[in-house]
């Protein structure tokens, strides 16, 4: 299967190239006996993509670049004839649809942006990317404003659900792969610890991307260890939902009973049953971190 | 406009969070309903599912009678208003509120009828062509209402759509929702986190926690007969105070902190034929059912406790004095008159005909 995959994946990349040599030169290329390999005539196609110069807009620029199949040096040549600058701030963000998204939806992104160098490229039927350019780095308050416009406008302009990621805004066009790259590790990592979330961001996932790059056999062995899948896997949504909102409470009893309105004895209930089927009481700091990775580790594992 | 059906809705995410269990709810058509609970609990996942954004694993959802679930949002005859609009920077009100439509490649002058008399129930018609930066805060998120209403849809649906204004606008847009939804009779439902616009604003109010439904009732009903403790929490600020106690045999008394409260004639019976004679239960009562006047006090002599006031709160029109009792903190809601202090020992008549009895395990209503 993963052959087939492949074989389809460089037939579409092959296809996509030609016809973008075809459009930049009006010769239409074929490509018959070759002793290359898959990869080697792709990387020969893209060379020939940047020697003819097919990088015809500024979206299609943007797209070779983000995704590594234009180097650095071939894309700073270009950023002139764009009216790109070098050094401006900008923000990477990194758009999945659950669907194949509409063209509406693009429509309205590009409505949406306020600069004439802003963007918004189709990298394939669910992923879009969004890149805004700013004259000062924007904080982390406008960028999640911008965020959560974007996807309310979809929703309710365009009838179109995204989830949303991104990594810190970046000073330089260089390091804008980087971003990119992390703007979509972010959204691997939210799907895979977080349930119904719809903005990840890079730097905010804390834990989950320190767990992410754990192997599977040191997640089954820490959980074998400490609290079996088994067991997790018995314990009610009422009290996972507690146990989340006494983790985002600081470990407050007042503080969780109060936000979840229930009595605080009933909190304590809970906790004391929760202490009684797994052996960790959560009120202490030592089992709390353990009780977290756990849940989270779990999450990661029904996940795969 | 329309009705509404919900039949046995779940949302059961592919990781296994099941969001929303066994969701049940007749709308009738211009009924004004509100989601309400606290983060977490399912309203928006319900209120996007009716939208379509999310798909609907088990149970069905009718509107006029015809099945939803697999219907696409776009055909699905409905408005979304959310809590983070935005406005396109380079046009104009008039643009603005016409773009949908345009994208739906609805005739041109049929989007001009609807963006004129969208502008005419919103009172925008003087600024059709201002930009946004030259509108306030309260004309924004007018057009953003007019956007929803150009579409002229069967059901609008609007998720948070306050959260982000000041206090004083949010007042003020409150005020304009309930008007436009008297002017246009449609039918609305209404997401949102606080209590009090749900209250104000809603024909029906439909309580949710941990995805499930707690109760659907009118604003008064749900004050006044909340069926179980996390509603009577819920619903009310200050919320209501929860006291635990044991009732003796006949279920006359009930005794909290060592002060015996006389239960009123018709609570005894009910708690009473409910088998909790010598039982622990949950007494509730609201801060407004507490009093510290000494005309109440010595009519209700029977139902007095003590406390010395540890913060005294005057928000001019009412004080709220704030004693600990049993272990828990109390408010009491009193005239701004009061002579009582922080620091101050202080006798206070408990109003046991507005008490509260729940169940102290299941945390179900006893008595109301």
């Amino acid at each position: 299967m993963k052959g087939t995959s492949f074989f389809m994946d460089f037939n579409s990349k092959k296809e996509k190239l030609l016809e973008q040599l075809n459009r930049a030169t009006g010769i239409s290329f074929e490509i018959s006996d070759s002793d290359l390999s898959d990869e080697e005539t792709l990387n020969k196609l893209k060379e020939m993509v940047v020697h003819f110069n097919v990088i015809d807009s500024k979206t299609g620029l943007y797209r070779l670049y983000l995704t590594g199949d234009l180097a650095y040096s071939d894309a700073i040549s270009s950023l002139h004839r764009f009216h790109i600058d070098e050094n401006t701030p900008r923000q990477v963000f990194f758009l999945e649809s659950h669907h194949d998204y509409t063209k509406e939806a693009v429509s309205l992104l590009k409505s949406m942006l306020p600069e004439s160098q802003d963007v918004v490229i189709e990298l394939d039927s669910k992923h879009l990317v969004v890149i805004l350019n700013f004259e000062t780095a924007p904080d982390e308050e406008e960028v999640v404003q911008n965020a959560n416009q974007f996807l309310d406008m979809l929703e309710a302009e365009a009838f179109s659900s995204f989830k949303l990621s991104y990594s810190d805004a970046v000073d330089n066009f260089k390091d804008m792969p980087k971003a990119y790259k992390s703007a979509m590790v972010a959204m691997h990592i939210g799907n895979t610890f977080l349930h119904t979330g719809r903005i990840y961001s890079y730097e905010s996932l804390g834990l989950g991307r320190l767990l992410y790059n754990v192997p599977k056999s040191e997640v089954e062995a820490y959980l074998d260890r400490h609290i079996k899948l088994e067991t997790l896997s018995r314990i009610d949504e009422e009290t996972l939902n507690l146990l989340e909102a006494f983790f985002d409470n600081d470990l407050s009893l007042a503080e969780t009973s109060r936000k979840m309105f229930i009595h605080r004895n009933t909190l304590i209930y809970r906790l004391d049953k929760f202490a009684d089927l797994t052996g960790y009481d959560v009120r202490k700091f030592s089992d709390a971190i353990t009780v977290k990775i756990s849940l989270m580790l779990y999450n990661y594992m029904k996940s795969k | 406009m329309a009705d509404i059906v919900l039949k046995d809705i779940n949302k059961k995410y592919p990781n296994g969070f099941h969001a929303v269990k066994d969701f049940n709810l007749d709308i009738k058509d211009k009924e004004f309903i509100i989601f309400v609970g606290p983060s977490g609990c399912g309203k928006s996942t319900t209120l996007r599912m009716i939208a379509g954004l999310e798909e609907i694993s088990s149970g069905e959802l009718l509107i006029d009678g015809k099945l939803m679930n697999d219907v696409e949002p776009k055909d699905r005859d409905i408005a979304m208003v959310f809590q983070n609009y935005a406005l396109y920077p380079h046009m104009t009100v008039y643009d603005n509120m016409a773009f949908g439509l345009k994208l739906r490649k609805v005739p041109k002058d049929e989007i001009d009828k609807k963006v004129r008399e969208a502008a005419r129930i919103l009172d925008l018609e003087k600024l059709l062509d201002r930009k946004p930066k030259a509108l306030s805060g309260g004309q924004r998120q007018r057009v953003a209402m007019g956007r929803a209403i150009v579409r002229n849809p069967k059901v609008f649906l609007m998720d948070e759509p306050l959260s982000n204004l000041d206090a004083k606008l949010r007042v003020q847009m409150r005020t304009e929702i309930s008007k436009l939804h008297d002017s246009l009779g449609a039918t609305m439902i209404y997401v949102t986190h606080d209590q009090t616009e749900a209250m104000t604003l809603g024909t029906r109010i439909v309580v949710m926690k941990d995805g499930i439904v707690q109760q659907i009732d009118t604003p008064a009903n749900l004050y006044q007969k909340p069926c179980n403790l996390f509603v009577a929490g819920f619903i009310g600020s200050p919320q209501m105070n929860f006291l635990e106690g044991t009732l003796n045999a006949d279920c006359t008394q009930i005794q909290v902190n060592g002060s015996s409260l006389q239960v009123p004639p018709a609570k005894t019976k009910t708690l009473a034929d409910a088998g909790y004679a010598n039982k622990a239960v949950i007494l509730g009562i609201r801060p407004e059912d507490i009093h510290d006047s000494q005309i109440f006090v010595d009519t209700q002599a029977a139902s007095v406790i003590e406390a010395k006031i540890s913060v005294y709160e005057l928000l001019g029109a009412e004080v709220y004095l704030y004693f600990d009792y049993a272990g828990t903190q109390v408010t009491a809601r009193v005239d701004p008159r009061t002579t009582a202090r922080g620091g101050d020992t202080v006798k206070f008549a408990l109003d046991m005909e507005k008490a509260h009895f729940f169940d102290k395990d299941t945390e179900l209503t006893i008595a109301n």
